[in-house]
């Protein structure tokens, strides 16, 4: 059995996904996050069933967009037991015009009305039962960042799937009808068949002029598409609008009859939430308060770093200690285990405090829905960079991990404008890379000099947008976002979310630290580690400064980025646990140019593999090839820049 | 809202959003340096990008 769970973005259809699969779904306030399929095997009210998470799609009228696709693919090839659809209470009206597209199906249909707490606090009051009948299908509440409602869900889910009656068709308006009957008759079931729709569906399809279906129908023969036209035209005519937008206003209206129809009040304040956007996205005050924001993010973030470094350091000297009391002093095998501990606990002491808090404070950040409006105000800024729009979405997205940031490019239509946005998106610190800003510069330089990486990062990607526009013409599309309201952001979500990203930290970087050092500590025993430092001495001592040791480093740090900083401790065989020991192991200069070049150079490894997937091979390697260029010529201005500066 | 002055493809866009002829818009918020207009239609805010407003006609 199958149940599939469908609804426009920011519904919370990922969270009541997450809620039975566990946390699997990335939930996010932000387009481009639900973008792909993601599928769970659940034990729900007894039974073993398959539930998928659709991408959220605003409609099923595929036109361009990726999501509408695959979402609309998935549920015709896939014929699922169930769809149940996840309705936004504080928008039925829009949302429902998703659900009436879905009703065309012919597949049971079960409906969650969820967020009926922020329903209740704009005042609204839905009738459920009234809404169950206009619908003709199970209608249950919930509330899906609490859990409620969601096993009535479920189990109303699977006893619609087990009775596998398909719920009727919505009725619209009589020209449509009359014209949607003429042609379903013979040519919708043509094409449906073609096409795995439904022939009512696929005639709806038709007289919207949907370009796949029309094609179908025309592989037939080109007679049944004139005759489709005609009564197209005749539609047209009747109406004084193009067919597409006849049938979308029909549905509209259908929508909105239905809404009346079981909203018992409607409010007409505005409540203080709305107010606060006249303030949040002004035109004059809007990127100050933004500055403001973000100022205050880093600024915690960091200082939680701070304090969460001092008990970290300590559990892993312990820790340390303790191992090495069991290990023989001389064999070969213990230095290289010895330099496995060293190593992992000096890495992941200077990497986890800061790590920790920023997964919190973005997870914060992206539940509380503030980061629609960064797009917003930052959209008229980045016009002068050739970068119009929704790019926007995945730069932001780079700040968490540069992976999901090349992914989310599908939204975006022209291959132009996402073959841009994932190499700019690859440019901006993801948390492994800002793990080494706070970590090695912050801890050892200071806040100020940390936060300036991050300003001469993104001048640096504003100049490389500006000459990759110049390069690459064209002209992109706007932005059409949609800004979901703001809400205090949930403990419980932002706890999942954390534990996701920590989980990966410790699942992935942490084995890949311990090979990594197993291997340099080979490296070491066998001699070879300084004849792979010598070959990088040009890059390493003469042209960043740096001690040679450090060549190593930079290469493991090509595999993750965090590797790059946790492996100095074993590299400059420090055997003080903490951040005071790199002070003293590396000088200011020193600390920069590795910071910088870090930021900057080849994409990881997941990160490479990204690109290539989403935007080709030349892509991934003119991206390697630039950003180490760039970092090469970073890293040394500011070799030489805090030796001015210092000195 | 009248009309879009544009092609298919950003009528659908727009559309699909709840940006249909006849719908009541209410513009909240423009953003800073020629940004995007916040509007809002039928309690949903969307933020669009000044040159896709200019081809939503309205009339109040």
């Amino acid at each position: 059995m199958t149940i599939v769970l469908a609804g426009q973005p920011n519904c919370g259809k990922s969270t009541i996904f997450n809620a039975v699969a566990g946390y699997l779904s990335a939930t996010a306030n932000f387009p481009g996050t639900s973008l792909s399929l993601t599928t769970s095997q659940v034990s729900v009210a007894g039974r073993e069933v398959e539930v998928v998470d659709l991408p959220g799609t605003y409609s099923l009228t595929a036109h361009h967009e990726e999501a509408e696709r695959r979402a609309l693919a998935y549920l015709c090839e896939a014929q699922p037991s169930v769809i149940v659809n996840v309705v936004d209470a504080t928008r039925i009206g829009r949302s429902l015009e998703l659900t009436l597209q879905l009703l065309e199906l012919r597949r049971p249909v079960v409906v969650a009305l969820n967020m009926l707490d922020e329903a209740a606090r704009k005042g609204l009051e839905i009738d459920t039962a009234a809404l169950a009948r206009e619908l003709g299908v199970p209608v249950v509440a919930t509330v899906a960042h609490r859990g409620t409602g969601l096993v009535e869900l479920f189990a109303a889910a699977v006893d619609a799937a087990d009775r596998g009656a398909a719920p009727a068709p919505p009725r619209y308006d009589r020209e449509v009808e009359e014209a949607a009957a003429r042609v379903s008759t013979t040519l919708g079931a043509l094409a449906g068949a073609a096409t795995l729709l439904p022939a009512r569906l696929a005639a709806l399809k038709l007289l919207e002029r949907d370009g796949r279906v029309v094609a179908a129908l025309a592989a037939h023969g080109p007679a049944l598409a004139d005759g489709v036209e005609s009564v197209v035209a005749e539609l047209e005519q009747r109406r004084g609008w193009p067919a597409e937008q006849v049938v979308s206003g029909a549905r509209h209206a259908l929508a909105h009859r239905i809404e009346n129809a079981v909203i018992a009040t409607s409010p007409a304040r505005r409540s203080r939430r709305e107010r606060l956007d006249v303030v949040l996205m002004h035109p004059v005050f809007g990127l100050p308060l933004l500055l403001c924001v973000l100022a205050v993010f880093f600024v915690s973030v960091f200082g939680l770093g701070r304090v969460l470094e001092a008990p970290i350091v300590r559990a892993f000297e312990l820790l340390a200690a303790a191992l090495g009391g069991w290990l023989p002093a001389d064999s070969a095998a213990g230095a290289v285990v010895r330099g496995v501990v060293l190593g992992l606990s000096g890495g992941v002491a200077i990497a986890l405090p800061y790590l920790l808090p920023f997964l919190a404070g973005l997870s914060a950040l992206e539940d509380s829905g503030y980061l629609p409006r960064i797009a917003y105000l930052l959209d008229g800024a980045l016009h002068r960079f050739g970068l119009h729009g929704t790019s926007i979405v995945p730069l932001i997205l780079g700040y968490g991990c540069s992976v999901p940031a090349v992914m989310s490019t599908r939204i975006l239509e022209h291959r132009r404008d996402r073959t841009i946005a994932a190499l700019l998106a690859t440019m901006v610190p993801c948390s492994a890379r800002t793990t080494v800003i706070l970590g090695l510069v912050g801890a050892v330089l200071g806040l100020v000099p940390a936060l300036l990486v991050y300003v001469v990062n993104i001048a640096v990607v504003a100049c490389v947008a500006l000459a990759l526009q110049r390069r690459l013409p064209g002209s992109p599309p706007g932005l059409v976002l949609e800004v979901p309201d703001l809400r205090p952001p949930s403990a419980r979500t932002m706890a999942a979310k954390t534990w996701l990203g920590l989980k990966e930290f410790i699942l992935v970087a942490w084995p890949a630290l311990i090979v990594a050092s197993v291997v340099l500590g080979l490296l070491e025993a066998a001699r070879l580690d300084a004849r792979v430092n010598d070959l990088l001495a040009p890059l390493t001592v003469t042209a960043l400064g740096l001690p040679p040791a450090l060549g190593l480093t930079l290469v493991f740090g090509v595999l993750r980025k965090e590797l790059a900083l946790m492996m100095l401790v074993q590299a400059l065989g420090i055997t003080a646990v903490g951040t005071e020991a790199l002070a003293g192991a590396l000088t200011p200069p020193q600390v920069m140019a590795f910071a910088l070049f870090v930021v900057f150079y080849v994409p990881c490894i997941a990160t490479l593999a990204a690109l290539w997937r989403e935007a080709g091979a030349r892509a991934a390697l003119g991206a390697a090839a630039l950003t180490s260029a760039l970092a090469l010529v970073i890293a040394v201005a500011g070799r030489f820049v805090t030796t001015l500066l210092a000195g | 809202m009248r009309d879009v002055c544009g092609g298919k493809d950003v009528r659908a866009r727009l559309a699909s959003m709840g940006l249909l002829p006849g719908v009541v818009l209410e513009v909240i918020v423009r953003g800073p340096l020629g940004g995007p207009v916040l509007v809002q239609v039928d309690g949903t805010r969307l933020a669009l990008g000044r040159a896709l407003a200019r081809k939503v006609l309205v009339e109040p």
